[in-house]
């Protein structure tokens, strides 16, 4: 994984993301991958890969509201940096480009 | 707020490696999974979470650029090892569970060795000045049935007291069961008769109240006052302290309980101790016993003291052993005991009559928990290495661009101490959970008393986990580092991993496996000669029929009950209880069978009585006229007795056939007559013969026996036999009722079907054989482990050689065998190493086994037969896997 291409779990959990928009944190974002990939990863994976992902500058984060059900205890709502999309854009075009003419494989 | 709450000690985990945020998302993931999958997956959940997230931390801690002071690089090692650690989830688990059997079967076992034979008497000041007394001499009618260290009579304890300097204060005590009515319930307690002097000379003070003071001590115009127990304190008054000060009954006289012992005190044994403790001259109240006080002759105390300031034992010993022979000079008839032994406390605690076999056993079970360690620290040793071998690739890199082999090292050196530290621990709290269970539970060792050994976290028991643990990390962790540390760099990297390892490496493997089938062996031979002694011991043909027998035992001298009140008890007794549907026969019975008693002398007609030499000891009892009929004893001569023997007529007495062997050797028993030892002037006419039946227990050597009938002999304490038709369970609680509606304010005891008699008194032969199976079961499982670990490794570095075989013709069976043939090889080897060593080191247990020679040809030879069957199955599927190399593959290399 070099600095500058993201690994396949970094990029769902980007789209994720994006997808839940404002009512981005974990918990949204463990459900919505679960739905969409038909696989739920453990909050563990989902934490630290967000972690990982503001550390590398590709998303910001904030607390919100806490409710009852978590203890009192805050949510962390996720926002995809701008810097995030141009290589999320790579990504998928590199993608693309290797699937083109293998659609009738497997 | 939902009513579910994340376990607690998880999430105080968690809190300190996780923000707020995290923890809420785990919350709120806990309360969604509450409401779909319940409480139990959803903690299931958590947990697994919590699991994941603590392996990932450091992966979390923002690393430094590169580690610098020594400190940095251990922080270094443990993340990477952690990481790893996580990386092979299902390899961790089993070294960790592995290390975690071993060091806890030997956390447990050590603990009991600590508590029996290690650990100083809690409460008890200074116990290296005290000493226990007993007087030396063979078993003796008034002794009861200890052999070798037996207790004393008063008057000879009075007059050692007063004579000896080298003692600083003499106790006395003795403890019988008593019958307690408080609060209005009934039951049995063990009481400790003492001398008031007892708390003060061990130096246990008590936790609440006070002890007992000299004029408690005295004969007459002593108050009725009692200390509890600070266990009995706890369980039966839920450590109220109102209870100081209040009154309970004890055979009907009511005490005021004075004073809380201290916690964890017992007295002087370490395997028993009363419920509560009374002064000695309470012990008038114990029927029968309490009036032989004044009786030198009677043996009933066991005593103590504390050694002068300035003395030693050898001054004691000497003073005493003039002491015991000035005594048994001066009253020739009453004292046969020449010499009063003194033994240290710390010995003593351990009574010493069975102090040498609970040593025997606690050494076998120490040996062969060591064997279990020592074959899961050779299964780890085998993963580490394998493990190690698998990635000399990346480790040749990496030494190869400047990390140094001296830094790899201490990165598996890391790696392996993390393993074992967190299976050691882990270790040790499974052997805490087993070791609170052992506590509670009661071993039936003898005279009905029941039996339990504290066991918990003590500084000892500490100290010896974390050397074996370190020790066995050492041992066996650092040693793939030491060779990896050792391996040559460029070859590895030349080669890759198409060779079939290194030659030395593939030796020590099969070596390792040779251990450990022998080791192995070793415990499963162990396993299965106490299983076959278990086996003979349930074979043994007790003397009477326990199917559908029902026992019930009452204590009539302790309700005061007179010897016509108890007559007429037991007679409405046995018409009711036959009254009762369902009861084929009742009868009553002084002794229940295969529970030790006391043993009498007893004598024919013409010999003298009081000449200690003559007569021979039997168990004499005094049982109802239809008790051979309910125990389904056949008489085999003459009869047994009938509703006429009664105190009016004429004297008689059934004896077994050991007793008539003993007595009239070779000639008819019956007509002839006996004479019953303490009952000078009565003979009885013995009128009928019963086969040799077990008394005591189920392994004694023949005994002789002697009954008598209730209405000529009475018992104030006797057991009720029932004996249904149908199943026990419907009638037990009939026969209860029936019971105690005779006397509703006597207490009832042990009332319980006859099969708990035989459950009992092969109690510990059952769990021995269990445990040792499960021993040698666990070895067994690591030592297939470790087979299919080699196997695979082995077919894993041999695939280019097996691809070249199949690529040249060899069939699928010839490449099994190939990998099969090698297995079985070491495995044979290992298996005749094993019966050698089992040979050898079974001899010394052949003491404890029944009916079995500790070279069972039956278990000899099946155990190893089991260990190649095992072995041949562990490596049976990776050697199929050798068959499925495609040969273009292997041949490629890599």
């Amino acid at each position: 994984m070099g600095r500058k291409s993201l690994g396949e779990f970094e990029q769902l959990v980007l789209l994720a993301c994006l997808r839940l928009g404002e009512d981005a944190y974990t918990v949204a974002i463990v459900d919505e991958l679960a739905r969409r990939t038909g696989r739920e990863p453990s909050h563990a994976t989902v934490y630290v890969a967000l972690r990982r992902l503001e550390k590398k500058g590709l998303v910001d984060s904030e607390l919100g509201e806490s409710t009852p059900e978590r203890g009192g205890r805050p949510k962390r709502f996720f926002r995809v940096h701008p810097n995030a999309l141009p290589q999320l854009r790579d990504a998928r075009d590199a993608l693309l480009s290797m699937w083109e003419g293998l659609e009738g494989v497997g | 707020m939902s009513a579910a709450n994340p376990p607690p000690l998880v999430e105080g985990l968690l809190r300190r490696v996780l923000p707020e945020d995290a923890l809420g998302d785990l919350a709120e993931g806990f309360q969604r999974r509450s409401a779909t999958e319940g409480l139990p997956g959803a903690r299931w959940w958590y947990r697994r979470e919590a699991f994941r997230h603590l392996l990932r931390w450091p992966l979390t801690i923002r690393a430094r650029p590169s580690p610098t002071t020594s400190l940095d690089m251990i922080g270094q090692d443990l993340r990477f090892a952690l990481r790893t650690m996580a990386r092979r989830p299902g390899f961790t688990a089993v070294i960790l569970l592995t290390v975690a059997l071993g060091v806890g079967a030997n956390t447990t076992i050590f603990s009991l060795v600590n508590a029996l034979f290690l650990r100083p008497l809690p409460g008890v000041e200074r116990p290296e000045r005290v000493v226990e007394l007993y007087g030396s001499g063979s078993p003796d009618q008034n002794a009861g049935s200890f052999s070798g260290y037996l207790p004393m009579s008063w008057p000879n304890l009075r007059d050692v007291r007063d004579r000896s300097t080298s003692l600083d204060g003499l106790y006395a005590y003795t403890i019988w069961p008593t019958s307690m009515v408080s609060e209005s319930r009934a039951e049995r307690v063990f009481t400790g008769f003492v001398t008031s002097n007892y708390f003060d000379i061990l130096g246990a003070r008590p936790a609440l109240g006070r002890a007992f003071t000299p004029e408690e001590g005295m004969r007459t115009g002593g108050e009725p006052v009692a200390v509890l127990s600070h266990g009995f304190w706890t369980r039966r008054f839920a450590g109220d302290p109102e209870i100081v000060g209040s009154t309970l009954t004890l055979n009907t006289r009511t005490y005021t309980v004075v004073g809380i012992a201290p916690e964890a005190f017992r007295g002087t044994s370490s395997l028993f101790g009363p419920d509560l403790w009374v002064p000695l001259p309470m012990m008038q109240d114990v029927p029968v016993w309490g009036s032989y006080i004044q009786n030198r002759s009677v043996r009933m105390f066991f005593a103590g003291g504390r050694l002068a300031e300035g003395r030693s034992l050898e001054d004691a010993r000497a003073e005493l052993d003039g002491l015991g022979a000035t005594l048994a000079d001066t009253y020739p008839d009453q004292v046969r005991e020449r010499t009063i032994l003194a033994v240290p406390l710390e010995e003593a605690a351990v009574t010493p009559n069975i102090r040498s076999s609970l040593l025997g056993a606690s050494t076998v079970l120490l040996v062969m928990v060591g064997l279990l360690l020592l074959i899961a620290c050779i299964n780890v040793a085998n993963l580490l290495l394998a493990r190690a071998l698998g990635r000399r690739r990346e480790m040749a890199i990496r030494t190869s661009v400047g990390a140094g082999r001296g830094r790899l090292a201490a990165q598996l050196a890391t790696e392996a101490l993390l393993l074992f530290g967190v299976g050691g621990g882990l270790g040790l709290i499974l052997s805490l959970q087993v070791q609170r269970l052992l506590s509670g539970w009661e071993m039936p060792l003898f005279f009905g008393f029941d039996v339990s050994v504290a066991l918990g976290l003590d500084p000892r028991v500490l100290a010896f986990t974390a050397v074996i643990t370190l020790g066995c990390a050492i041992t066996f962790g650092m040693f793939p580092a030491w060779r990896t540390a050792r391996s040559d760099v460029t070859s590895e990297l030349r080669e890759g991993d198409a060779r079939s390892g290194s030659g030395s490496g593939r030796v020590l493997r099969g070596g390792l496996v040779v251990v450990q089938v022998a080791l192995s062996l070793v415990a499963l031979v162990g396993a299965g000669l106490f299983a076959r002694s278990l086996q003979e011991s349930g074979a043994i043909d007790p003397g009477f029929d326990p199917d559908g027998l029902v026992m019930v035992s009452v204590d009539l001298g302790a309700q005061r009950y007179g010897e016509e009140e108890g007559r007429t008890f037991y007679r409405r007794a046995v018409e009711e209880l036959e009254a009762v549907p369902g009861v084929d026969a009742a009868a009553v019975g002084e002794y229940r069978p295969l529970t030790p008693s006391g043993l009498t002398r007893v004598l024919r007609e013409e010999e003298a009585a009081g000449d200690q030499e003559t007569g021979h000891l039997a168990r004499v009892s005094s049982v109802s006229s239809g008790y051979f009929e309910a125990l389904g004893i056949p008489v085999v001569r003459g009869r047994g007795f009938a509703p006429s023997d009664d105190g009016g007529s004429a004297q008689v007495a059934v004896v077994n056939r050991r007793m008539a062997e003993l007595l009239w050797p070779g000639e008819d028993p019956l007509g002839r007559r006996v004479r019953v030892s303490l009952e000078d002037g009565d003979t009885a006419e013995v009128v009928g013969v019963v086969p040799t039946g077990k008394y005591g227990d189920l392994t004694e050597d023949p005994m002789a026996a002697l009954y008598r009938p209730l209405a000529q002999r009475y018992p104030a304490t006797a057991t009720l036999f029932v004996s249904t038709v149908d199943e026990v369970p419907g009638t037990l609680p009939a026969v209860r009722r029936t019971a105690q509606a005779l006397d509703p304010t006597l207490p009832l005891f042990d009332v319980e079907p006859a099969e708990g008699l035989l459950d009992r008194a092969l109690w510990s032969a059952r769990a021995i054989a269990l445990l040792l199976a499960g021993f040698g079961i666990v070895g067994m499982a690591l030592a297939a482990l470790g087979i299919y670990g080699v196997v695979t490794m082995s077919v894993r570095e041999r695939t280019r050689e097996v691809g070249l075989r199949i690529a040249l013709g060899s069939s699928a069976r010839g490449v099994l065998g190939l990998v099969l043939g090698r297995i079985l090889a070491l495995t044979l080897i290992g298996s005749v190493m094993g019966l050698a060593a089992a040979a050898l080191l079974t001899r010394p247990v052949r003491a404890m086994l029944v009916g079995v020679e500790a070279t069972d040809p039956l278990v000899f030879g099946f155990v190893p037969l089991l260990l190649i069957g095992v072995a041949a199955a562990a490596a049976w599927v990776p050697a199929r896997r050798a068959t499925r190399v495609d040969p273009v593959v292997a041949l490629r290399g890599d």
